[in-house]
């Protein structure tokens, strides 16, 4: 007998999945690097679990609160960071709702002060420093992340789904490709 | 917990989205229920919750729990494991680290209950097989 589940998660079971170790060299942006290294690679969806090592610059943002009360909550601005020490960052890479490669990547950075923030990383302004960045890459081919309409915030956001099956796009939705998260 | 080792293989991979409002702990535990997964490895997500409560040891081997505030308090990093507790049934133990609205950071173990998911996180769990 299916059992009744406390909570709405949606989720989606395959069997299947390809392992990645990649690299990514001093001076490259983590994000360039990602969309071609997978494009190459015919790599649509995947988990990334990026190591600690130096970046020369990066972007992150935090959320608060809409003061206008339009949303559940959005993105400040952008918090610009010089050299810095990431200690870890996880990525889910999927696609956007015009069906291009999208990168969702949350992260803990270490200011050159010994500052510890984090927040959302803006990954094609994160440039890696000179102990290069390591990144595991668990991918699916069966299952991905579409980013589609959540009603409740109204954002695009990653929901799972079977790998070559297409859904409509919601073209009353009025929201900007920004607010892709 | 004693010292053991055993061969173990990898099953499913479950791509999974939590919804506004819903518990992170307790929605994690029902991705595993729904799966029939008893034992496997959350091998990572993100996203955003309205606040946070994490367990943390303190000096004298109490556990306290630290309250993270703020709207939409982002998960940085987070991983866990699933396993079947002493009564048998499933149970999920997760740790991650957060940061607040001014970015500042927060680590701990997520207590079930206390994570309300604020927009949308996204997780992989991975099922290991005895």
């Amino acid at each position: 007998m299916m059992q009744r589940l406390s909570s709405r998660v949606l989720s989606l079971a395959q069997h299947g999945q390809r392992n990645w170790m990649l690299d990514i060299p001093e001076g490259a942006s983590v994000w360039e690097t990602v969309a071609a290294v997978f494009l190459q690679h015919d790599i649509q969806s995947a988990h990334l679990d990026v190591m600690g090592g130096h970046l020369l610059s990066a972007i992150f943002y935090t959320g608060y609160p809409d003061p206008a009360g339009k949303r559940i909550a959005q993105y400040g601005a952008p918090n610009h960071v010089g050299n810095a020490t990431l200690i870890s960052a996880t990525g889910m890479y999927g696609k956007d709702r015009s069906d291009k490669p999208l990168l969702h990547c949350h992260g803990c950075l270490v200011m050159g002060n010994g500052l510890t923030q984090g927040g959302h990383l803006d990954t094609q302004q994160c440039i890696v420093g000179q102990t290069g960045l390591r990144v595991f890459v668990t991918a699916t081919s069966d299952i991905e992340f579409v980013a589609r309409l959540d009603a409740t915030s109204g954002m695009y956001v990653f929901h799972p789904q079977l790998a070559g099956r297409v859904d409509g796009i919601e073209d009353g939705a009025a929201v900007s490709a920004d607010d892709e998260r | 917990m004693e010292s053991s080792i055993r061969p173990c293989q990898v099953g499913r991979v479950v791509n999974a989205r939590f919804f506004c409002n819903d518990d992170l702990v307790t929605g994690m535990e029902d991705i595993c229920r729904e799966h029939q997964i008893v034992q496997g490895v959350i091998k990572g997500g993100l996203g955003s919750l309205f606040k946070s409560s994490l367990e943390i040891m303190t000096d004298e081997g109490v556990p306290r729990c630290i309250n993270v505030e703020g709207f939409a308090v982002e998960i940085l990093s987070m991983n866990g494991h699933v396993r079947r507790n002493n009564e048998g049934e499933i149970e999920v133990e997760l740790y991650g680290i957060v940061a607040n609205n001014a970015g500042e950071v927060f680590a701990g173990r997520f207590v079930k209950g206390g994570s309300p998911v604020c927009i949308t996180i996204e997780v992989m769990l991975q099922e290991w097989l005895n």
